[in-house]
């Protein structure tokens, strides 16, 4: 009970820090420093020396490297012809799709959730091509960002992942098999936003107008052509993860490099491109890097509180059975992640729930999918959710109506987790069918 | 007046380490009745990588910790003992080893501000590789990644190409096939099921690391004679259910990698032993100078208690 | 007078810092590029790719944080501040900047202190780099006083030139 009014208390602080406008990343520090202070008494003192060695080790941690990278990978592609090839591309190809190019949020993020192994940084990339190419063509603001908020947060779950190769870790299971059983359900949750927006346009048609007349099969051919471009850059990137060149984490570095090479073949690369394509990414990381280090900062503050032990030990002691068991741990998740970034929350929960999970019976690599994707709905849920301060930060638009706008994909993505937890093959076969036959494709 | 400690561990609450401190947390929470309860924070779980540990702990960030000691090696070189190559073959050495050094190690912890309780050690470190590895001539052809800078030190002058990378870099490097091999223990192999890559395990027992568990001193000077009795006494109990725990481990350890198909590699010829023995003795004579008479000193009284 | 100095200064500062994580993120890529091909082709390594580049990480964060404050690119949430005209809208943007000032100075004397405990024990990684610690600490130790510098400026813009408007969109 103790843990719940500190919940709530944090929550409070949270609203009002954030609410006043302070930034994020100082907020949640404040929040995290005052949170100590009141509910645990701790001394100030004490407090800068937990604090201070916590954000030299968060800063400086390799597995994060990747993220600036790829952002800037994306500034590159976005002062070149890649980002406007791949919508003249797209814009035949989907005419007669419901939706049209609201698709392009989806379709975009799964494929660069593929070579992209953060969900921020493939919202905050795939977002800067998109949002404004969307808005130029009159699509819905609402659909738009829902959908970018929604489908940029598959960065973590199609493999490769950053937070994939954390849980493995420290779960203790394969890694190739958790990337193999993010496929699946990857896939499922883009379906999934396809078919609702499919569906929401048929209703209402306006949300996704036309671009002008209906294409023909030249237009189509032009249109394919257009998506070479991008088709080369991630065919490279995947290449050199599949290939074995480089590992997941190293990615990045290559998609920086090819994208420079090409820009340079195709003479788009000249000095201020470079300069302004590298500060706007030093810009955006920074803003996420300063962010992800005060997260860290309040899961290491909860732990201090105790937060998550003693709403554990409180779930310990109710004998669930399994599902009802997953359905509050699916309550437990939301609660935290409603505070915390996905890693974060993984790592200082995972010690306490699973424990509980391997009891119950369930399968490790499938609960570090199911993590996953409550990291991934975490990304969404106010007042602290990182791809709402992304999509706030592209669109410049009020919190407010970005929540709104998330609420529908929301729902969509805890479908989806009731789906996998129903059918745990859904995550489980890839994995099976990949590794049972000696490890290669029978 | 009670107390409410918090003790934080970079690895997994299922580890030797993670047992080992459930055990104390049990034992003292039961001799105090329930005036002292400590929580354990496992698995990093509270924030702290062990490189940070120790200089938590002495300021009072944290209460207490387990931590590995090589990750202080850099902060005072003696804690690099435990690991130095080849030091200890057996379990019954290792152990006599940390009985000759603890004093020492005592004198450095309190010299920053804390106190040691107890020490868990690591399984034996070999090597997984595709093939058993029991001559110069097969070191040649490993891609090895060793776990700390000793390691990568000692078999780059054995011959082999060793790089210092990741836990988390090395299971998709060797599913690439960028590294053949690892130094590691049987533990460290099956927690990540190398079975998967790697069909062989040379036991060389290159180094077994210490674990210590240590606590802040000002916390523990604050309390009476019989609280700390209660201390020292499950330190005693977790130590002992540790040095206990690592037998039985490694007997696991092996049991399951031979049911996945590991071929485990105990017989080692001699002469290939000290080959590697020879190529770490960089390592020894660097660590020497740095750590400065007291290293020798230890040294010698290990090896006359150990009688060789 | 005063006050158009400590401006220019935070300009120059954070232009600094910006330029330095800037070539630090072009390091970055060069190191993890450099350590594929020595691994790939040359059977090699850097055997210090992980550790740099996350110090370059860490530092790079911190170098911008400036800069990117200068320019606005931090993220807040608009909740309240949509609503607030005038001196209220001052007011409310004084208390958000000295609430970061204070959390921020309070971070930086603990760095701080770490600096300077590394700095006189001589402590280095435990990696083959056996890396002196207290150049990380000194990295993100300048980044934050850059960044402490930027927020005296920031107050005195607001207290001279109002609250920055940032394109907020109405309902
Ligand atoms: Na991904
Ligand atoms: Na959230």
């Amino acid at each position: 009970m103790e843990s719940l009014i500190v919940a709530f208390g944090i929550l409070a602080l949270v609203i009002f820090f954030l609410g006043i406008g302070v930034w994020v990343f100082a907020g949640l520090l404040l929040v995290s420093t005052v949170g100590l202070v009141l509910f645990i008494d701790m001394p100030f003192h004490r407090i800068g020396t937990i604090l201070a060695p916590l954000v030299i080790r968060s800063s400086t941690a390799w597995e994060l490297s990747a993220i600036p990278m790829f952002i800037w990978m994306g500034e590159i592609i976005l002062r070149t012809d890649v980002s406007t090839r791949l919508f003249k591309g797209l814009s035949p190809l989907t005419y007669y799709l419901p939706g049209r190019m609201l698709h392009t949020n989806i379709l975009g993020s799964a494929v660069f959730a593929a070579i992209c192994g953060s969900s921020a940084a493939t919202t905050a990339t795939v977002g800067k091509i998109t949002i404004p190419e969307l808005k130029k063509r009159g699509y819905s603001n609402a659909l738009s960002y829902g959908s970018l908020a929604g489908a940029g947060s598959l960065g973590l779950l199609i493999p490769p992942s950053i937070m994939m190769i954390v849980y493995g870790v420290l779960a203790e299971v394969s890694i190739s098999r958790l990337f193999a059983a993010g496929m699946i359900p990857g896939l499922m949750i883009a379906g999934i936003y396809s078919v609702y927006v499919i569906i929401y346009s048929l209703f209402r048609p306006n949300v996704a107008p036309a671009d002008s007349h209906a294409p023909g099969f030249r237009d189509m051919i032009t249109g394919v052509c257009n998506l070479a471009p991008i088709g080369i850059l991630i065919g490279v990137v995947l290449g050199a993860i599949y290939s074995g060149l480089a590992t997941p984490s190293e990615t990045a570095a290559i998609g920086v490099a090819v994208t420079l090479i090409y820009a340079a073949c195709t003479w788009q690369l000249s000095w201020n491109t470079f300069i302004s394509s590298l500060t706007a990414a030093v810009h955006t990381s920074c803003m996420i890097s300063a962010i992800m280090i005060a997260a860290a900062f309040m899961s290491t503050a909860m732990g201090f509180m105790h937060v998550p032990h003693n709403i554990a030990r409180v779930i310990d002691g109710l004998e669930l059975s399994p599902y009802q068991l997953i359905f509050i741990l699916v309550l437990f998740y939301l609660l935290l992640g409603m505070f915390l970034e996905g890693i974060s929350m993984m790592v200082m929960s995972l010690p306490i729930t699973l424990p509980l999970i391997l009891a119950a019976g369930f399968d490790p690599i499938w609960f570090g999918i199911f993590l996953i994707l409550m990291a991934e709905l975490a990304q969404i849920t106010p007042p602290v959710g990182f791809n709402l301060f992304i999509l706030q930060d592209l669109t410049k638009v009020s919190i407010t109506r970005i929540i709104a706008a998330c609420v529908p994909f929301f729902l969509l993505m805890c479908f989806g987790v009731a789906l996998i937890t129903v059918f745990p093959e859904i995550v489980l076969w890839l994995p099976d069918y990949l590794f049972q036959s000696g490890g290669g494709l029978p | 007046q009670s107390y409410s400690w918090d003790l934080a561990n970079e690895y997994g609450e299922s580890t030797i380490m993670g047992q080992a401190d459930q055990v104390f947390i049990e034992a003292v929470q039961e001799a105090s009745g329930g005036e002292m309860t400590i929580t354990g924070h496992y698995g990093g779980s509270i924030g702290y990588k062990s490189v940070d540990q120790f200089d938590a702990v002495g300021d009072g960030a944290l209460d207490m910790a387990d931590t590995i000691t090589t990750s202080l090696s850099g902060i005072e070189p003696l804690f690099l003992l435990s690991s130095l190559p080849f030091i200890a073959n057996t379990n019954a050495d290792a152990k006599l080893l940390w009985e000759v050094a603890r004093p020492h190690y005592e004198e450095l912890f309190d010299k920053h501000n804390q106190v040691l309780l107890w020490a868990t050690p690591w399984p034996p470190s070999g090597i997984w590789a595709q093939e058993p590895i029991t001559s110069a001539e097969e070191m040649k052809d490993l891609k090895i990644r060793g776990w700390d800078a000793s390691g990568v030190r000692t078999l780059s002058n054995a011959g082999s190409t060793a790089v210092q990378i990741s836990w988390a870099d090395t299971v998709p490097q060797l599913a690439a096939g960028s590294i053949n091999s690892v130094l590691t223990s049987a533990d460290g192999g099956a927690s990540s099921k190398f079975w998967e890559f790697l069909d062989d395990f040379t036991a060389v027992n290159y180094s077994m690391a210490l674990n210590m568990t240590h606590m802040n001193k000002d916390i523990y000077d604050s309390l009476t004679p019989e609280q700390q009795d209660i201390i020292r006494a499950a330190a005693e109990k977790a130590s002992d259910a540790a040095w206990e725990d690592l037998e039985k481990r490694v007997e696991q350890n092996f049991e399951e990698m031979r049911a996945n198909g590991v071929t485990i590699t105990t017989d080692v010829p001699a002469d290939f032993l000290e080959f590697l023995r020879q190529s770490g003795q960089e390592v020894y004579d660097e660590w020497l100078s740095n750590v400065g008479p007291v290293g020798q000193q230890i040294l010698d009284e290990y090896a006359e208690k150990r009688g060789s | 007078m005063l006050s158009r100095t400590v401006i220019r200064v935070s300009e120059i500062c954070s232009g600094a810092g910006i330029a330095v994580a800037a070539a630090l993120l072009v390091y970055m890529v060069i190191h993890i590029i450099l350590e594929i091909i020595l691994r790939n082709f040359f059977a090699s390594s850097t055997n210090s790719m992980g550790e740099y580049v996350g110090y370059a990480t860490g530092a790079m964060a911190f170098m911008a944080m400036g800069h990117t404050f200068m320019s606005r690119k931090h993220v807040r949430v608009s909740l309240l501040r949509r609503f607030l005209r005038g001196k209220i809208a001052i007011a409310v943007e004084l208390f958000c900047i000295m609430a970061t000032f204070a959390m921020f100075a309070f971070m930086t004397r603990y760095i701080w202190l770490i600096l300077m405990r590394d700095y006189t024990r001589g402590s280095v990684s435990p990696s083959l780099m056996a890396t002196p610690t207290w150049y990380i600490d000194a990295a993100l130790f300048a980044g934050l006083v850059i960044f402490l510098i930027q927020l005296v400026a920031s107050a005195i813009d607001t207290v001279i030139n109002g609250v920055p408007e940032e394109q907020i969109e109405g309902e």
